[in-house]
């Protein structure tokens, strides 16, 4: 079976620097995947090109098809839902509305209905503030409401850009036990984090981004006895905050 | 049972403007009637413009132009519709075929209008913020320069279709409302749709409403064309109140009191943007005398606003109708 996501030899450039300098990676069907690496690395960068929120060159291949010529709108028909860096919610709108968002291509009600439930089930929260506004929320409930909006998408592959960010550790807690029940019900996961201890205990593998390319990969469990990867990463405090 | 409830509203609707109408025309003086179509005109505008600016939050400074292209087109139509029919000073059309001749001429504002916002809006929508509003400043100067200098529509003295009386004066209190209120239930409706609430995910976050699968510059350019044609049509039913259109009706005070119109509404609300457009033409009625302190008064306005109210009077929420008139408004959703 093809993979969920195929990035071949990607290089993403903003004016004269090259912020993603070749880099290749996959996610295979059903599979979390952890992206990792410091501040700057280029993993947002790498998100964005992956959408075609940015420019880039190289091979991008959802399933087995290729997103050349696709707009960002339309790789999001392909099942593909990206959960951006600092969550983008719609503030002014409410929580049901921003759900509501996330299923514009979803016009059936029932479906819809059925899909709000599932959120609800993975985000009790959500449901006790259906009609807030968005800005309304904390932090951590404003990552479970991107969270839920982009799962309202039905997707089939989910890319999740730093959701730990900022968020207290008992929130960090809920939301990664929420993309555990998610990946077991075969969504796959392409994960972005700084937080480098909780990505590799959530993910399969991983790849460390050093500077726009890819320094290590492998299994998650090898990568956390890695001596490399224990003094860069695991070194420090790691629940510190990634402001 | 949905049509026919509906049905009955709009008969009664009819019924109702007709009636007031009369009314106006027997009882009250034109100076006063002139002033509640120029306010029924206004909120066609208002409410045209809040869906561009207020609820998709793109910023456009250049409604005049859309307007100045409305105006032009509905009067071209009609009088060119008039002599093809056979209509002339001594065989003057009965009412209901003015109203008829208006409204058709009305279509044509409406395309040509919406026509320029496809023009304006496809390759400047992707632009943001400041650059939009330049941009419509610029369009809408263009399109002034333009009627200028277009002999065949009267250039700088304007156009009147050649006729020594001038434009047909056809706008009446009943062709007004009626197009209002059609033009406005109309935009309404679209603005609580789920293509209106993509527009307000567009103003809230563009890269994240793209994110969830929404061609946003479709979305955009969507809502600039029915804006641009509802401002059309105002600006047809203007042409025909007021008897001659001279491009520097159309000017960047213009813009500037359609934006006024939304900012004391609210940003965003629809009743709102009818609430300030009927504030607007009131005031500017009252400022009669001391135009030329417009520009000044409305900033003065604004400032005064940006303290007291910075969200308008209604800010992006919506008076609601009555419940009777509520019931049964199914396939909105
Ligand atoms: N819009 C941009 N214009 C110019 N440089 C950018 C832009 N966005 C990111 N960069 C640069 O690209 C590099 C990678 O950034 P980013 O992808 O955001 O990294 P990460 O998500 O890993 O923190 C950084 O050096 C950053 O400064
Ligand atoms: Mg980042």
């Amino acid at each position: 079976m093809t993979d969920a996501l195929r990035v071949t030899d990607l290089k993403v450039n903003y004016g004269g620097i090259q912020a993603v300098k070749g880099i290749s990676l996959t996610v295979g069907r059903g599979e979390i995947v952890a992206l990792i690496g410091a501040n700057g690395a280029g993993k947002t960068s790498t998100l964005k090109a992956i959408v075609r929120l940015i420019a880039s060159q190289g091979q991008i291949d959802f399933f087995g098809a290729t997103a050349g010529g696709r707009a960002t709108h339309q790789i999001a028909a392909l099942g593909v839902s990206l959960v951006p860096e600092g969550r983008a919610i719609f503030g002014n709108m409410s929580v049901r509305e921003n759900l509501e968002m996330g299923a514009f291509l979803h016009r059936d009600a029932l479906e819809r209905k059925h899909h709000m439930e599932r959120v609800f089930a993975l985000f009790p929260r959500l449901a006790e503030r259906l009609k807030q506004d968005g800005n309304t929320l904390s932090g951590g409930e404003q990552q479970m409401l991107a969270i839920g909006r982009a799962m309202m998408s039905q997707p089939k592959l989910l890319l999740l850009d730093e959701p730990s960010l900022g968020l207290a550790p008992k929130l960090v807690g809920e939301i990664f036990a929420a993309i555990r029940v998610i990946a077991a019900d075969g969504l796959s996961i392409l994960l972005v984090e700084q937080n480098t201890r909780l990505a590799l205990k959530t993910a399969g593998r991983a790849y460390v981004l050093v500077t726009g390319e890819v320094a290590l990969s492998g299994n998650a469990e090898d990568l956390r006895d890695d001596p490399r990867i224990q003094s860069a990463y695991l070194g420090g405090d790691t629940t510190r905050s990634n402001g | 049972m949905v049509w026919t409830y509906r049905t009955a509203v709009s008969i009664a609707l009819i019924a109702l403007l007709f009636g007031i109408n009369w009314a106006l025309d027997q009882y009250v003086i034109d100076y006063i009637v002139r002033i509640i179509m120029q306010c029924g005109i206004n909120a066609i505008l208002a409410v045209g413009l809040n869906l561009i600016n207020g609820t998709t939050g793109q910023f456009s400074l250049g409604h005049a132009g859309f307007m100045a292209v409305g105006a032009y087109a509905t009067a071209f139509a009609v009088i060119h519709l008039e002599s093809w029919l056979g209509f002339n000073a001594s065989n003057i059309p009965a009412p209901w075929m003015q109203g008829l001749l208006l409204s058709v001429g009305l279509l044509f504002g409406a395309l040509f209008a919406g026509l320029a916002g496809l023009l304006v809006g496809a390759p400047s929508l992707r632009l943001r913020g400041d650059y939009l509003a330049i941009v419509t400043l610029g369009f809408a100067e263009i399109i002034r320069l333009i009627f200028t200098n277009t002999e065949a529509l009267g250039g700088a003295t304007g156009y009147s279709g050649g006729r020594p009386l001038g434009l047909p004066v056809y706008t009446n209190f009943f062709w007004v409302f009626l197009w209002a209120i059609f033009l406005i239930t109309l935009i309404g409706n679209f603005t609580f749709s789920s293509y209106g609430r993509a527009l307000r995910a567009i103003r809230e976050d563009e890269i994240a409403t793209e994110a969830l699968g929404i061609n946003t510059t479709r979305m955009k350019v969507l809502a600039s064309v029915i804006s641009a044609a509802a401002v059309g049509v105002a600006g047809g039913l203007f042409a025909h109140l007021m008897g001659t259109i001279r491009p520097d009706d159309f000017k960047m005070d213009r813009s500037v009191a359609m934006i006024v119109m939304i900012l004391v509404g609210g940003l965003g609300s629809v009743s709102g943007a009818i609430i300030g457009a009927i504030f607007v033409g009131v005031t500017l009625e009252a400022m009669r005398d001391i135009q030329q302190y417009r520009l000044l008064a409305y900033s003065l306005l604004l400032i005064g606003l940006m303290i007291a109210r910075p969200q308008g009077l209604l800010g992006s929420r919506e008076l609601r109708l009555p419940a009777f008139l509520r019931r049964k408004r199914g396939g909105a959703a």
